[in-house]
C-alpha cells in the first residue's frame, strides 16, 4: 500500500470519527435555545466542553503516533520483555505465552515493549470478556512475535485495520494504539501484519 | 401556636405523604398526558454522547431507551414494542446495515432513521432500499431530526387512526356480533369460518334485504385479508358502459370524457376483497372479462396496454338463480363454475323466524338511541311481528321498526299501530309484481317476493307479468295512504308529513293535489 493510499485511509477515518463529538457539540448548542432551565443548561456546557477536549484528545492521540521516542538498539530477551508487559497487566489470566525460546534479538528495547503493551494491556478486555490471547515465537531470517485473538472477531470489512485508528476503539481502548505501534514499527524497521484469517497480529524483526 | 392548627396540618399532611407515591403516580401521568407523549423511541448509537444529546432533545416528546451495541438490538425489539429506532450505521457487535436487513427479514414493525458519520451516497441508498425511513449525515441539525420526527408521528397517527376504524369496522361484522342465532345460519357462519382464510371465490344467493352485503363483508373482515382494503360494487345500479371503467380502471382519453387515468375497484381491492353485488346483471361481454380476472389474475386498463396483476379475492351475490340464467343461456357457464366454488344460500327471514326477535331488539335500540326516544313493543306486537312473512327481508323489517319509533305517540306500542304500519307496507307494494324466484331452488324461495319501492334494488326479468290488471294506480294508493294517515294522526298535517317522511310542503302539495279535506277536531296545525 503506497504512502497517499494510507494518508487518505487514515484521514477518512479521523473525518469520521470527529463527526460524533461534532454532533453532540452542535445538537447540546441547540438545546441550550430551548431548554433553559439551570439543570439542562449546566449539562449543555458540560458536554460541549467535554465533546471538545475528546477532540483534542483524539489529535494528541494522532499527533504522537507519529511522535516516536528514541531509543537504542540493543540485544533483547524476547520471553523477558513479553513477561514485563503481562506483570503490568490485569488481565495476565486470559493470557498464554507459548513456544517461545530465550534468545537475542538486536531491536529497540522499549519501543518493543510498548508494542507487547498495546496486545497485552491496550486491548478491551473489558467489553470482550471471552477474549483470549496467545503469545508465541518464529525464529528464522526475522524472528517473527505472534500475537493471535481467541473468541472475537475483527471487523473483516476493513481492508486493513491499521489505518483505521478510530474504527478499531472497540476492539482497543482509545483506538489509535494499532496505528501508532504501526508507526513505530515502520520507523523501526520491522513488518507488521494482520491476518484475518486467524486473528493474528505479527511483529517480524529483521535478525 | 395554637395545638389546634398542628393539629390541623398533621391531619392534612399525613395522609399526603402516605399517598405521596400514587401523587406522583399521577403527576406522572398528567404530564405524560399533557406532553403527548405516546411513542417509543430506542436511540441505538455507540458514541455516549450522543446517546445522551438525542436522549435529552426527545424525552419530552417520547419514552426514550438508548443502546450502544449493534448486536443487542435485534433482541431489545423483540422484548419491548418500538415505534422509531434511531440507529447508528457504525455500532459494534453488528453494524447498522445488518440490523436494517435483519429488521426488514424479521418483519419487524418499526420506522427507522438512519444517522451516520460517513456521506457515503451509496450507504444511504442501501439504507433506504432496507426500508429506512430517513437518513442524517452527522453532525446534523437537532432541528432536522426533529422535523423527521414530526412527520414519522404523523405518520403514525394516521396509520394508528386506520387501524383502529378498521378495527371497529372489523369489530361490527365478526360473526359472533351478526344477529342470526337460527341454525341456518350458524350453519353458514360454520361453513364460512372453514373457508374463510382460502382465496376461494363465495357466491351469496338469497332475496333482497337478507344482508347480502353484510355476509360479504363479515367474509372480508374476519380474514387475513381484513388489513385491505374492502369494496364493492353493485351492478345492477351501475350503466353497463360504464361497468367496466369502475371495476377494471381506464387511462386518460381510453374514451370521450375519460380526462384523467381512473383506478378500477380490482386495483384499489388488491390484496383485498371485491363485492360483486347482483352479477346477474353483468353483462355478457363484461361477464368475459370478469371471467379472465378470475383465471389469470391479470386484466388491462381499459384503454392501456400495461399488465396488472391482482390478488383479489371475489365474493359475488344474486338474488336470481343463476344456474337457471346459464340454462337459458344469459349467463356464462365457466363464470358459474368459477364463481360457484363456495356458494351460499342466505335464508329469507321467514325461514329464520328465531331470529326476528333478535332483529326487533337491535333495530329498536338503534332508532330510539338515534332519535332520542325511549320506545319498547308490548307482547301482542312482538309475536304479530315474529309471525309476519316479511316479503322485504332484514331490510322492510328495519323500515317497519324505523317507522315504529317515529310514530309511536306512546312509550309502549300496541297491535294497531304495528298493524297500520304494516299495512302501510302492503299498500307499498309495486303494481308489478315480479316472479324472479319461480327458478331458485325450494329452500330459497317459497314465496314470490314483493319488493319494496324504497329498498333500491331493481331486477330485470322477462318473465315479470301483470297478475292484476285491476290493480290501483299510485295516485290511488297514494291518496288512500295519506288520508289513512291523515286519520290515524287527526288530521294533524305537521305530525303526519313527519310520520311518512315528507316536508310540510309536500304534504300541503299533496293534499291540494288528491283534494283531500282536513276534519280537524284539535287547531294545532
Amino acid at each position: 500500500m503506497d504512502e497517499v493510499d494510507i494518508i487518505e485511509k487514515v484521514i477518512r477515518n479521523i473525518a469520521h470519527e470527529v463527526r460524533n463529538p461534532l454532533t453532540t457539540i452542535r445538537g447540546y448548542a441547540q438545546l441550550l435555545t430551548q431548554k433553559l432551565d439551570t439543570a439542562s443548561i449546566q449539562k449543555s456546557q458540560k458536554m460541549i466542553i467535554e465533546q471538545a477536549e475528546r477532540i483534542d484528545g483524539m489529535f494528541n492521540d494522532l499527533y504522537n503516533a507519529f511522535t516516536i521516542k528514541e531509543d537504542i538498539i540493543v540485544g533483547c530477551l524476547i520471553p523477558d520483555i513479553l513477561q514485563k508487559a503481562l506483570d503490568a497487566s490485569a488481565y495476565h489470566d486470559y493470557i498464554i505465552i507459548d513456544d517461545c525460546d530465550s534468545f537475542h534479538v538486536p531491536c529497540y528495547m522499549n519501543r518493543l515493549l510498548l508494542c507487547f503493551n498495546t496486545f497485552v494491556n491496550g486491548f478491551n478486555w473489558k467489553y470482550f470478556p471471552d477474549a483470549r490471547l496467545r503469545i508465541y515465537v518464529k525464529k528464522g531470517t526475522f524472528c517473527t512475535i505472534y500475537f493471535q485473538y481467541t473468541n472475537v472477531i475483527f471487523d473483516a470489512s476493513l481492508e486493513n485495520l491499521f489505518f483505521y485508528p478510530f474504527q478499531t476503539k472497540h476492539f482497543f481502548v482509545k483506538g489509535t494504539e494499532l496505528f501508532s505501534i504501526y508507526c513505530i514499527a515502520n520507523r523501526s524497521g520491522w513488518d507488521m501484519d494482520f491476518n484475518y484469517s486467524n486473528n493474528t497480529f505479527a511483529i517480524s524483526i529483521p535478525l | 401556636m395554637d395545638g389546634t392548627w398542628i393539629l390541623t396540618i398533621v391531619t392534612i399532611l399525613l395522609p399526603l405523604a402516605y399517598h405521596y407515591d400514587t401523587i406522583k403516580i399521577v403527576y406522572g401521568t398528567i404530564m405524560a398526558t399533557i406532553l403527548e407523549k405516546y411513542y417509543h423511541v430506542l436511540i441505538a448509537d455507540d458514541e455516549k454522547g450522543i446517546r445522551d444529546l438525542l436522549k435529552d432533545l426527545l424525552e419530552d416528546s417520547f419514552y426514550v431507551n438508548t443502546i450502544d451495541r449493534g448486536d443487542l438490538i435485534i433482541n431489545e425489539l423483540k422484548r419491548k414494542k418500538y415505534d422509531i429506532l434511531i440507529l447508528d450505521l457504525q455500532m459494534p457487535g453488528k453494524n447498522g446495515i445488518e440490523v436494517l436487513q435483519a429488521i426488514h427479514n424479521l418483519k419487524i414493525d418499526i420506522v427507522v432513521v438512519v444517522i451516520t458519520a460517513s456521506n457515503d451516497v451509496q450507504l444511504a441508498i442501501t439504507s433506504m432500499k432496507l426500508g429506512a425511513y430517513d437518513y442524517l449525515v452527522k453532525p446534523f441539525d437537532t432541528d432536522k431530526l426533529l422535523v423527521i420526527l414530526k412527520n414519522i408521528v404523523e405518520k403514525l397517527d394516521l396509520e394508528n387512526e386506520v387501524n383502529e376504524l378498521r378495527e371497529k369496522v372489523g369489530e361490527s361484522f365478526r360473526f359472533k356480533n351478526i344477529i342470526g342465532k337460527s341454525p341456518k345460519m350458524q350453519r353458514i357462519f360454520a361453513t364460512l369460518e372453514r373457508v374463510i382464510d382460502t382465496d376461494s371465490t363465495i357466491l351469496i344467493i338469497g332475496e333482497s334485504g337478507t344482508g347480502k352485503e353484510i355476509v360479504a363483508k363479515a367474509i372480508h373482515y374476519n380474514s387475513n385479508r381484513k388489513q385491505y382494503p374492502f369494496k364493492s360494487i353493485d351492478c345492477s345500479t351501475i350503466p353497463q358502459d360504464l361497468i367496466g371503467s369502475e371495476l377494471f380502471g381506464h387511462e386518460k382519453g381510453a374514451f370521450t370524457g375519460a380526462i384523467a387515468r381512473k383506478i378500477g375497484k380490482f386495483e384499489i381491492a388488491s390484496k383485498g376483497t371485491l363485492f360483486l353485488d347482483e352479477i346477474s346483471n353483468l353483462s355478457f361481454d363484461m361477464q368475459a372479462k370478469l371471467l379472465r380476472v378470475l383465471q389469470e389474475k391479470e386484466f388491462e386498463r381499459i384503454g392501456g396496454n400495461e399488465i396488472i396483476k391482482v390478488d383479489t379475492r371475489i365474493v359475488a351475490a344474486s338474488n336470481r338463480d343463476i344456474r337457471e340464467m346459464v340454462k337459458q343461456g344469459t349467463f356464462r357457464e365457466d363464470l358459474y363454475y368459477r364463481l360457484n366454488v363456495m356458494p351460499i344460500y342466505l335464508p329469507p327471514l321467514k325461514e329464520r323466524k328465531e331470529d326476528i326477535p333478535l332483529f326487533i331488539d337491535y333495530f329498536l335500540k338503534r332508532f330510539t338511541n338515534e332519535y332520542g326516544r325511549t320506545i319498547t313493543l308490548d307482547l301482542q306486537s312482538r309475536l304479530y311481528l315474529t309471525d309476519y312473512h316479511w316479503p322485504g327481508n332484514v331490510r322492510q323489517l328495519e323500515n317497519v321498526i324505523k317507522r315504529l319509533v317515529l310514530l309511536s305517540t306512546e312509550d309502549v306500542v300496541r297491535l294497531d299501530i304495528v298493524k297500520s304500519v304494516l299495512e302501510f307496507e302492503e299498500y307499498n307494494k309495486p303494481a308489478v309484481q315480479q316472479n324472479v324466484y319461480s327458478s331458485i331452488p325450494s329452500t330459497i324461495a317459497t314465496t314470490p317476493v314483493h319488493e319494496s319501492f324504497d329498498n333500491g334494488d331493481t331486477v330485470s326479468n322477462n318473465d315479470t307479468t301483470l297478475q292484476d290488471e285491476t290493480i290501483k294506480t299510485l295516485d290511488e294508493v297514494e291518496k288512500e295512504y295519506i288520508e289513512k294517515m291523515l286519520k290515524q294522526f287527526n288530521f294533524n298535517i305537521s305530525v303526519t308529513a313527519k310520520a311518512i317522511n315528507v316536508s310540510r310542503k309536500t304534504m300541503h302539495n299533496k293534499l291540494k293535489k288528491y283534494n283531500i279535506a282536513i276534519k280537524k277536531t284539535v287547531a294545532d296545525d
